[in-house]
């Protein structure tokens, strides 16, 4: 029923724009590109830029030179183009309320960013009411904004992976159009959440609509896309997992396979964005084969076509992760050609981990089963949190894990050399798989009573000069004892992480209610 | 009938002893540009009102950036002013060391300046780009054993030497030799994590040394958690948004304490309303000692809230 509502939505949504005209209509990526263009312009000045003809209060915050992001100019509304002749035509740049309006300064104040980036007619921030619907501020999606009547605007971004808003604004102490990432929410106290009028959330001609998939016709594959740009949310839960909301935007892509083979697909994604992958036999969300957060595969397929799905994943809430996106996907044939007919193809020794707990192929429920592992902690408390910073957990992390010497220097410093290398380590943290336990008994603190090993080497790095900690990072990677052969032995490595990921898993669910991560 | 009287009086005694309240400042600074006076631009209709812009605290001293003033003022732990340097420019960020070294960081995130405890004029000078800055910059703080650094929103850090700068691979740097982040997971909880000082964190997407951690849990919607610092106890100390309404935005935010164990001692919550917009206003001394300023119409508000004013821990 909420797909028909959504449907239904989207589809007087288009007619309603239609109806006043293409030119009103605007997808969230346009909006998104359209601020970011605003924040990442060079613009250079000269002395006569600094000078506002029109007033002798004016005084300007740019001195001659080169900057980045439109000046903050109260009433200012300008396109980018425009902004640049003015400059050339001597207008000041930017300009405060303290000034006045001024017609001889040049930017955008915050609600007039807002409206160029949607392309609406300049509106106040009192007057948005007119063009914007209110909505609930856990439904904001990227390209809505939040709106102080009387105040300030900013077009939201996302939430970063501490949960901070991220939003582009024309304000703030620097006075340009920035993208702001290091707001908190009390800064947008006050603030009601707002959606334009005639944002299009759908665009079903776009490349990966349903309609208009996206061949894969040879591998390995590579793209780099936005979940919005389609705006399409026909999928929302897959049956090979179905307690896993996906209620945001997808991207559908489509490949034929005349031999059978393993395929492979990884995605990464930014702070604040969680695309998950759904491996498809046919167009429809019950046809799900595999889903994961990080990586599909390797997973065995017969010839045939599949549809590979980059869907936004969404909280308990229903707050969804849109966003850009890296997509790689590959595939080894096997060398036999079989029809899609005929019986399963042979299944390796090797890729048999649980089969008695599988009770099916194999492989694809041991994949899936590591994937419900490690969706604990990647996914729901969920993969916004593994997103910030460090890609999400999967074996490919793993096998591409920097130099892990540093564990080692920190034990050398000072720590008492409590290396917990392991298969309660690998487990008990999906994201982290593979990693290193840096002290067993202690916390943070460096040095004192009962603060452990980890706390000495902190004292002793605390004192360390710039140089001998580059030095460090750049420490060779086999001196960790881990695993450097792991990109020479791709599948079975996979395999033996998948079953320590679970062993691990298993482990940590029994140590569940301990406070520290490695289950003491 | 009467069971409904009394669960309705019952349930908004409960509301009423919930909401959150503050102690009365422990100073508050008349709005001015005179000595002892801090600057602000208020009601300025499409722009945020602007006021002093951050505050730090290192050893005994507690330095302000009283921006629309362009200077920095420094306290003494009395709350007499007992220092200022002169920025002349608008600073978003500021951070000393013990020995009152302050170093800056321009409004535009794209200069800064040291100053040492004798000079009362920053020069400034540039910030060399980085790419681990790629995203935006956030703070600078006076890492004890790095020195100045600038980290940005996103784990990304350079140390600042003069002339250059050096991409680090720590996040946050939360002083006495660790550095961590917290992760937003559900609508009601995140994970902070913490590193020793030299191990690589998120930055360089690694992960490859396990940070301990710690999950804090929320009643209402969570906004976001950050952690704050470790003081010389080895406390670690987070700061907490939670929502109290969804629209209008409205925000609830508290400080809670970590023992070196990872037990949770102490919180401190206050009503947004009172100290809006908290952004870089909060700092932590070596001691435990928490720090909150706030622009208030009768000026600026300057709490410190000693280790036992501490609520305990539920």
């Amino acid at each position: 029923m909420n797909t028909f509502r959504r449907r239904l939505k989207a589809i007087l949504l288009v007619f309603g724009v239609m109806f006043v005209g293409d030119a009103a209509a605007i997808t969230r990526e346009e909006i998104l590109d359209r601020a970011k263009a605003y924040a990442e312009h060079w613009w250079t000045i000269t002395a006569k830029n600094t000078v506002a003809d029109c007033s002798t209060k004016y005084e300007c915050d740019y001195v001659p030179g080169t900057y980045q992001g439109l000046p903050y100019d109260w009433g200012g509304y300008v396109e980018i183009e425009k902004f640049d002749q003015l400059l050339l035509d001597g207008q000041a740049a930017g300009s405060h309320s303290w000034h006045g309006v001024l017609s001889c300064t040049t930017g955008l104040d915050c609600s007039g960013f807002a409206s160029k980036c949607w392309k609406a007619p300049h509106h106040s921030t009192s007057t948005m009411y007119k063009i914007t619907d209110e909505i609930p501020s856990a439904a904001i999606l990227p390209g809505d904004a939040y709106n102080k009547a009387g105040s300030h605007m900013v077009v939201w971004v996302k939430q970063a992976g501490d949960g901070s808003p991220v939003f582009y604004e024309a304000a703030g102490t620097p006075h340009k159009v920035r993208l702001h990432t290091s707001a908190t929410w009390s800064y947008l106290s006050g603030y009601k959440s707002i959606r334009y009028h005639y944002v299009t959330e759908v665009n079903a001609d776009a490349p990966g609509a349903p309609d208009n998939p996206i061949v894969i016709d040879a591998f390995p594959f590579h793209d780099e896309r936005n979940t919005l740009s389609t705006g399409i949310t026909q999928f929302d839960a897959y049956s090979c997992a179905p307690e896993k909301g996906e209620l945001g935007p997808e991207v559908l892509y489509l490949f034929s396979l005349k031999q059978a083979g393993y395929f492979t697909a990884t995605v990464a994604d930014e702070v604040g964005v969680d695309i998950d992958l759904h491996l498809l036999s046919a167009p429809n969300a019950n046809s799900c084969l595999e889903r994961h957060d990080a990586q599909i595969g390797p997973v065995l397929l017969n010839p045939g076509t599949y549809w590979l799905v980059l869907d936004s994943w969404s909280n308990s809430s229903g707050v969804s992760y849109p966003g850009p996106y890296i997509l790689d996907a590959q595939f080894e044939p096997t060398g036999e050609i079989m029809d899609p007919e005929d019986e399963e193809p042979p299944v390796p020794e090797d890729v048999v981990i649980d089969a008695d707990a599988s009770g099916g192929s194999g492989i694809d429920e041991d994949v899936s089963t590591g994937d419900d592992d490690i969706e604990l902690d990647s996914q729901s408390p969920e993969d916004t949190a593994s997103d910030i910073g460090t890609p999400s957990p999967d074996v490919t992390n793993t096998a591409d894990a920097p130099p892990e010497a540093e564990f080692f220097d920190v034990a050398a410093t000072g720590a008492d050399g409590v290396t917990q290398l392991g298969p309660d380590t690998i487990g008990t943290n999906d994201e982290d798989a593979g990693v290193t336990e840096v002290g067993g008994g202690g916390f943070w603190l460096p040095g004192g009573a009962g603060m452990g090993n980890l706390g000495a080497s902190g004292q002793t790095s605390g004192n360390a000069p710039i140089n001998s900690l580059t030095e460090t990072s750049k420490a060779p990677s086999d001196s960790s004892g881990c695993d450097t052969t792991a990109s020479t032995r791709p599948v079975s490595n996979w395999l033996v992480l998948l079953g320590l990921i679970v062993w691990g898993t298993k482990l940590r669910r029994r140590a569940s209610n301990s406070f520290y991560i490695d289950g003491r | 009938m009467k069971f409904f009287v009394v669960l309705a009086i019952c349930g908004w005694t409960t509301w009423v002893n919930a909401a959150p309240s503050g102690p009365e400042p422990w100073k508050i600074f008349p709005w001015g540009n005179g000595v002892g006076q801090f600057g602000l631009v208020a009601n300025m209709g499409e722009v945020v009102p602007e006021g002093p812009t951050a505050i730090a605290v290192s050893g005994d001293r507690i330095y302000i950036a009283d921006d629309v003033n362009r200077r920095i003022v420094v306290l003494t732990a009395q709350g007499t002013i007992s220092r200022v340097i002169t920025s002349g420019k608008r600073v978003a960020s500021l951070d000393a060391n013990a020995n009152g070294a302050v170093v800056l960081l321009s409004a535009a995130l794209d200069q800064w300046s040291l100053v040492q405890p004798y000079e009362s004029i920053a020069r400034f000078q540039p910030v060399e780009s980085s790419p681990t800055f790629a995203d935006g910059w956030r703070a600078v703080v006076y890492d004890a054993a790095l020195g100045p650094v600038i980290i940005s929103s996103e784990g990304g850090a350079v140390a600042l030497v003069k002339g250059s700068t050096i991409p680090l691979k720590t996040a946050t740097p939360l002083g006495m030799g660790a550095h961590g982040l917290a992760r937003w997971l559900t609508p009601n909880s995140a994970v902070v994590r913490v590193w020793p000082a030299r191990v690589p964190a998120l930055s360089d997407q690694s992960g490859s040394v396990r940070p301990k951690e710690i999950v804090v849990e929320t009643s209402q919607r969570l906004g976001m958690a950050r952690p704050l610092r470790i003081d010389n106890q080895g406390r670690l100390y987070v700061w907490l948004e939670t929502f109290s309404n969804d629209s209008p935005v409205a925000v609830v935010a508290e400080v809670r304490r970590f023992e070196p164990n990872g037990v949770e001692s102490g919180k401190f919550v206050w009503k947004i309303d009172d100290i809006a917009p908290a952004y870089r206003y909060v700092d932590v001394d070596s001691s435990g000692r928490l720090y909150v300023m706030a622009s208030r119409p009768a000026g600026l508000a300057l709490w410190r809230l000693e280790a036992e004013q501490w609520e305990s821990a539920r």
